[in-house]
């Protein structure tokens, strides 16, 4: 035994969460009316009395709570009568630790067990341990003696949080603020808004109308807002790794850290959204097994990178990279995009014809008939290119490692794995391609949730040989 | 060794009295209600699915393969699964005492992707797929 890590006082409030809703709000209220002295009643002293147990339940299981650190496994330990004992040897996958402001001025920091198992949405075990108690838990997952180090400059954090922030994340963040704080105040915040947008853009209505403007200011502003959430969560991105594992650091108002264990042996994965590809630059994550949630199994190491930077990198980070030789054929794919497109094709000469007798029926839908059908077959334009672009950009190799380049809508995802490492292959075929033989694969690494990819149009008995081969 | 499985005509019967239950018991409560149109709407598509049903399980193939199991599926949309059987955490047998009654066994393949249900196949199957696995680990 080498450490006994006991818990935060903090912690008592994570403990008590569960509890929030059903044991201790409906007994605050019998707490307050213990001071109004005309309302006492013996029923507000039972109520209180069962808040004052429920609390002192929460702080021994608080006390019962700690972790051993052995030389090379963890036992943490739960309950007084009850004992709850769950060992853990090399099955850590990831640690994630997590302080806020106010943890910082406690000097506490909320620390994230994952391990290898699947299927949760919620990470194994939380904890919120002091600075010290949470450093010799990351020295048991990585040590820091041996470690190499790799600031990741600014500019290339801001690059990737521009061409990669999530619109919707902004829309998260900021619908509900807005809403909550106009009921709060009693305003109508977003009619407000509207009208004062619309009063500022009234000089475009001839270019544009009204809604489209308003749409496109409010799209920009919470992009805008996803875009800043996104850097001050990335700011100040710090790289640590050994042969072993690797660990990203970030944040500046909420600092983050992920220690993926063993990385390394289970791969890596390059994004490049349509902004990116333009810039030719790719986001590289380190995977690793066990859940992928909101803290852990993958995390962003390298932001933005071009192809010559990312092999010198991957050099240093992926110790057993080999580029591959050759990639499975797909032949017979460019067919296929033929036989996908057939079915909009037929719907849109349909459409066409029904324009054509509306438009001599009615004739006063003229415009808006035209419009709606300008914009379909904009949209199978669009479905088209995407296609084209998924044939070009998806390929697969099963050499030494796997190497699998897939496309989603204009995003690219390529996946750089040991063979060892994938959990399962799916193969899905339409009549088409059960007729052609050919088949649409994707590649899940390690563990459920844990990034996929998917590639169009493989050779279905090139691939089953080739994965006989690998296996 | 036999490589290839396919269901066992047990396996279809099976399945054809679950329907048949399961269509009699909404079907009667529906007449007991006096929905006759909803009835004869639900009996239209229990045909439907009944010959769905019928395609389904004769899509269903299962192949042991020398390094991965292989599960086939499908009839419109056909998926094919690739599992390696080093990647397989364990395998839960299911049976019920209307398997028990035709000698079949269901599983249930828990691997480090998720959960793979086996259709009814003969206890035949599971021993070999269980010692497939063995012969794997070791």
């Amino acid at each position: 035994l080498k450490n006994v890590i006991k818990m935060h006082p903090l912690m008592f409030f994570i403990i008590l969460k569960p509890y929030l809703l059903f044991g201790i709000v409906p007994s605050m209220y019998s707490v307050l009316n213990l001071f109004n002295v005309g309302k006492n009643s013996e029923f507000y002293y039972y109520q209180f009395f069962v808040l004052l147990c429920v609390l002192l339940l929460i702080e021994i299981k608080r006390k019962s709570l700690k972790i051993e650190v052995f030389e090379k496994f963890l036992v943490i330990k739960k309950g007084l009568y009850f004992n709850n004992e769950s060992k853990m040897q090399s099955k850590i996958t990831a640690l994630y630790i997590k302080q806020n402001p106010i943890e910082r001025l406690f000097s506490a920091k909320t620390v994230f067990i994952n391990t290898m198992s699947d299927g949760k949405k919620n990470c194994e075990f939380k904890f919120v341990l002091n600075m010290k108690n949470a450093e010799i838990l990351e020295e048991f997952i990585q040590r820091k003696a041996d470690l190499r180090k790799k600031r990741i400059p600014f500019l290339k954090v801001m690059f990737w949080v521009a061409a990669s922030s999530n619109i919707f994340e902004g829309v998260l963040l900021f619908t509900p603020l807005i809403r909550n704080v106009s009921k709060l105040l009693g305003i109508k915040v977003y009619d407000t808004i509207f009208s004062q947008i619309t009063d500022k853009l009234r000089f475009t209505d001839k270019y544009l109308p009204t809604t489209v403007n308003m749409i496109t200011v409010l799209f920009v502003f919470i992009y805008f807002v996803g875009f800043l959430y996104e850097l001050l969560k990335n700011l100040k991105m710090q790289l640590r790794f050994d042969e072993k594992s690797i660990s990203v650091k970030s944040g500046v108002i909420v600092k983050r850290k992920t220690i993926l264990n063993s990385c390394i042996k289970i791969g890596f994965c390059a994004e490049q959204s349509i902004l990116m590809r333009i810039a030719g630059r790719q986001a590289v994550k380190a995977i690793t097994g066990g859940y992928v949630g909101k803290f852990s199994g993958a995390a962003l190491v390298l932001p933005s990178q071009t192809d010559e930077e990312l092999k010198n990198s991957l050099g240093d980070l992926f110790a057993d990279y080999i580029p591959p030789k050759s990639y499975i054929e797909k032949k017979k794919a460019i067919f296929g995009i033929f036989s996908a497109i057939l079915l909009p094709v037929f719907l849109s000469l349909a459409l066409i014809i029904t324009a054509t007798i509306l438009i001599l029926i009615f004739n006063q839908f003229k415009r808006f008939i035209i419009f709606a059908l300008l914009g379909f077959v904009f949209l199978l334009a669009l479905y088209v290119y995407i296609l084209f672009y998924g044939y070009k950009n998806s390929r697969i190799s099963l050499e030494k490692n796997i190497t699998a380049e897939g496309t989603r809508r204009f995003k690219i995802k390529r996946m750089l794995l040991r063979n060892d490492r994938i959990a399962c292959f799916k193969l899905r075929q339409n009549l088409f391609d059960r007729k052609r033989g050919s088949c649409k694969v994707t590649l899940t690494a390690y563990s459920k949730g844990v990034e996929k990819t998917t590639i169009r149009w493989i050779n279905k008995t090139e691939l089953i040989k080739n994965i006989e081969k690998v296996e | 060794m036999k490589k290839f499985w396919q269901l066992p005509n047990k396996t279809f019967l099976i399945w054809f009295l679950r329907f048949l239950f399961g269509f009699s018991l909404i079907t009667f409560t529906l007449i007991y209600l006096d929905f006759f149109v909803a009835a004869y709407i639900l009996a239209g598509i229990a045909g439907i699915a009944l010959i769905y049903l019928l395609l389904f399980l004769l899509s269903y193939k299962i192949e042991l393969r020398s390094k991965f199991l292989m599960i086939e599926k499908g009839i419109i949309f056909r998926i094919t699964l690739l599992i390696p059987y080093k990647k397989i955490v364990y395998i839960k047998r299911l049976k019920t005492p209307l398997l028990k009654a035709f000698g079949l066994l269901g599983a249930c393949i828990k691997t480090v992707n998720g959960t793979v249900f086996i259709l009814e196949q003969e206890a035949e199957f599971i021993s070999l797929l269980l010692k497939k696995i063995e012969e794997k680990e070791n």
